[in-house]
């Protein structure tokens, strides 16, 4: 019992030194591109429950809205992935942004083609 | 300079002279052609040309019947039967089989001139190269859509009293084997040369010899060809059996033996103890209803059609006769579709074309003739298919209020193609019934799917707040370089 609390407060010792961490070291555009890949995970979620609930007619509409939520998701984890490591990559913050501001048009395009 | 003019008048003025032609010339869609695309008759002057009634105008009231018989008085003998046929309508023309002109009557200028032929034969027969060819006439008689009623066997010309003079019916092998060709071709298997059907239970209680004079009341029960309800009592019959293949679905019999009877040759007596081969179904009257509908029916027994046996007590010969005559010349027993008509479930008329899962409303009216007039048909087994290579769907149809409108409601399959409707209605004692009606199915267009359902809107939702947070993003993440 106490070798398990002693483990416990170890994980949230190690959890609260990493958020801090993470606050402190990344930088605040990367913060705000993380909270976009939540909240596009958490819709996604959202719709695949709602799904499971009221069933899958129209199940284009649910393709289309789920897929258009995962769909950003990888696409701004790929900007970010771009963005924190320019050795890698090689190109400017603004070319790869760019990249994902066209991306996102032909998904957007093709997910409300599809929704009706 | 004149150089270059030269040519250049030669080559515009044949094509002036041209375009002067060609609006002299008449126009190149001419009146005629115009008609033919338009469907519709501009000219007057035309006139109709002249139209010979064709046999079959009035094949239902007033049928044009060829009786052929050999010798022409043998009629004298059938007096009661043709009155009756002619009571029944029947213009009735006597031919001898041996006329050379009967083959040629049967059809004039290539028309069948008859919608039916009478035969009755009986000893001493044509010879068997006549009735090769009168048979082969007969068949093709039937090809095109004739009926035939034919009787042989034992001859009127045995002892009033039955007594026996049956050796009298004796065909030659050859004439036998001709006539038993000809009942093949009709499905049916005759018996033997020279013998007779003969019963010591069920006979005719004139008949004190032989007993060759039978009775049968096992008549075919249920159906148009004779209603059994109207009839006296059995059916006198002396003649020779004959048996149908049942695998043969053409084929059924209209009157069967009683299992008492047995058949054995004429010439044997009765002392002698012969008994014969005892046959579980000897048919004595039976029909063959072709494919095109038209009707053959075979009797063993000339006599049954006789006035001998139509004045016969607590017999319906008479009955039996005019019933079984009326049947096989498409006075009962027939049947008619008009009036096909489907739509959507809550339209009037036909769309251009149905989509899957439509709602389809199939109706069409069957009618029946009797006594000369088309009634509506009370049948309540029809079924109609719909049918893309495989029925997809056999549902019978409901005869409305017994008003011989047929109809069903029925949802179109999941599945589009080119469908039809198909009825196919084939009932013993009924001619048949074969319906196709082309209705092919598309799938949804691009506008038939429903839009903005409500259960979908989370999903709506979620595309547009995507698309807001990203666009949200995408303001902070610039302004904040």
């Amino acid at each position: 019992m106490k070798a398990l609390s002693g483990f416990v407060s170890t994980l949230t010792d190690i959890a609260k030194s990493g958020f801090q961490q993470y606050k402190k070291v990344t930088p605040d555009r990367v913060k705000l591109l993380d909270l976009l890949v939540i909240f596009l995970g958490y819709t996604a979620v959202v719709q695949l429950l709602y799904c499971f609930i009221v069933g899958s007619f129209p199940f284009n509409s649910f393709l289309s809205g789920f897929i258009c939520c995962v769909g950003s998701m990888t696409l701004t984890i790929g900007l970010r992935v771009q963005l924190m490591d320019p050795e890698e990559f090689k190109i400017t913050a603004e070319r790869a942004f760019a990249d994902y501001l066209v991306c996102n048009l032909v998904l957007f395009l093709t997910v409300i083609n599809f929704l009706g | 300079m004149a150089l270059f003019t030269l040519p250049l008048l030669v080559a515009v003025i044949p094509c002036v002279l041209c375009t002067t032609d060609l609006a002299k010339a008449p126009p190149l869609v001419d009146e005629r052609i115009k008609e033919a695309l338009l469907g519709t008759s501009v000219r007057n002057e035309v006139t109709a040309p002249e139209v010979r009634p064709a046999v079959d105008d009035h094949k239902y009231d007033n049928p044009r019947t060829l009786v052929v018989l050999d010798p022409i008085e043998m009629k004298d003998s059938f007096t009661r039967f043709f009155k009756q046929m002619e009571a029944a309508g029947h213009r009735l023309a006597y031919r001898k089989v041996r006329d050379s002109d009967v083959d040629k009557e049967m059809f004039r200028h290539g028309e069948r001139a008859f919608n039916n032929v009478v035969l009755f034969l009986r000893a001493p027969f044509p010879s068997s190269d006549a009735l090769r060819s009168l048979f082969g006439q007969l068949l093709s008689f039937m090809d095109d859509g004739g009926n035939l009623l034919i009787a042989t066997g034992a001859s009127v010309q045995g002892n009033s009293d039955g007594s026996g003079d049956d050796t009298a019916a004796v065909a030659s092998s050859a004439q036998w084997k001709e006539l038993r060709t000809f009942a093949n071709e009709l499905g049916m298997d005759l018996d033997r040369r020279g013998w007779v059907l003969r019963d010591h239970f069920a006979f005719h209680g004139s008949d004190e010899g032989q007993h060759s004079m039978i009775t049968s009341d096992k008549i075919l029960r249920s159906t148009p060809v004779v209603d059994d309800k109207a009839l006296g009592g059995p059916v006198a019959y002396r003649g020779v059996g004959h048996w149908l293949s049942p695998s043969n679905s053409l084929t059924f019999s209209i009157l069967r033996a009683s299992p008492t009877t047995y058949s054995a040759p004429a010439s044997v007596e009765e002392d002698a103890g012969y008994r014969g081969d005892k046959q579980e179904n000897t048919f004595l009257v039976s029909a063959m209803q072709a494919h095109n509908s038209a009707r053959a029916v075979f009797s063993g027994s000339l006599d049954m059609f006789s006035d001998e046996f139509f004045l016969l007590s607590n017999v319906s010969n008479s009955q039996f006769c005019g019933q079984l005559a009326a049947w096989t010349c498409h006075q009962t027993g027939v049947l008619r579709s008009i009036n096909l008509r489907h739509h959507k479930y809550d339209e009037e008329s036909a769309p251009y074309m149905y989509r899957i899962m439509d709602n389809i409303t199939f109706s069409i009216d069957i009618q029946e003739i009797k006594q000369g007039k088309w009634v509506a048909y009370m049948g309540d087994d029809v079924q109609v298919e719909f049918v893309m290579l495989d029925p997809y769907l056999r549902l019978f149809l409901d005869n409305k209020a017994s008003s011989g409108t047929f109809t069903t409601n029925f949802k179109a399959p999941d599945h589009w193609g080119v469908f039809k409707f198909v009825i196919d209605h084939r009932r013993q004692g009924y001619t048949f019934l074969h319906i196709e009606e082309q209705a092919p199915l598309r799938n949804f267009k691009h506008d038939d799917y429903a839009r903005f359902i409500w259960c979908a809107f989370p999903y709506y939702g979620s595309v547009f707040s995507t698309i807001a947070a990203v666009v949200g993003f995408s303001f902070i993440f610039l302004s904040s370089a």
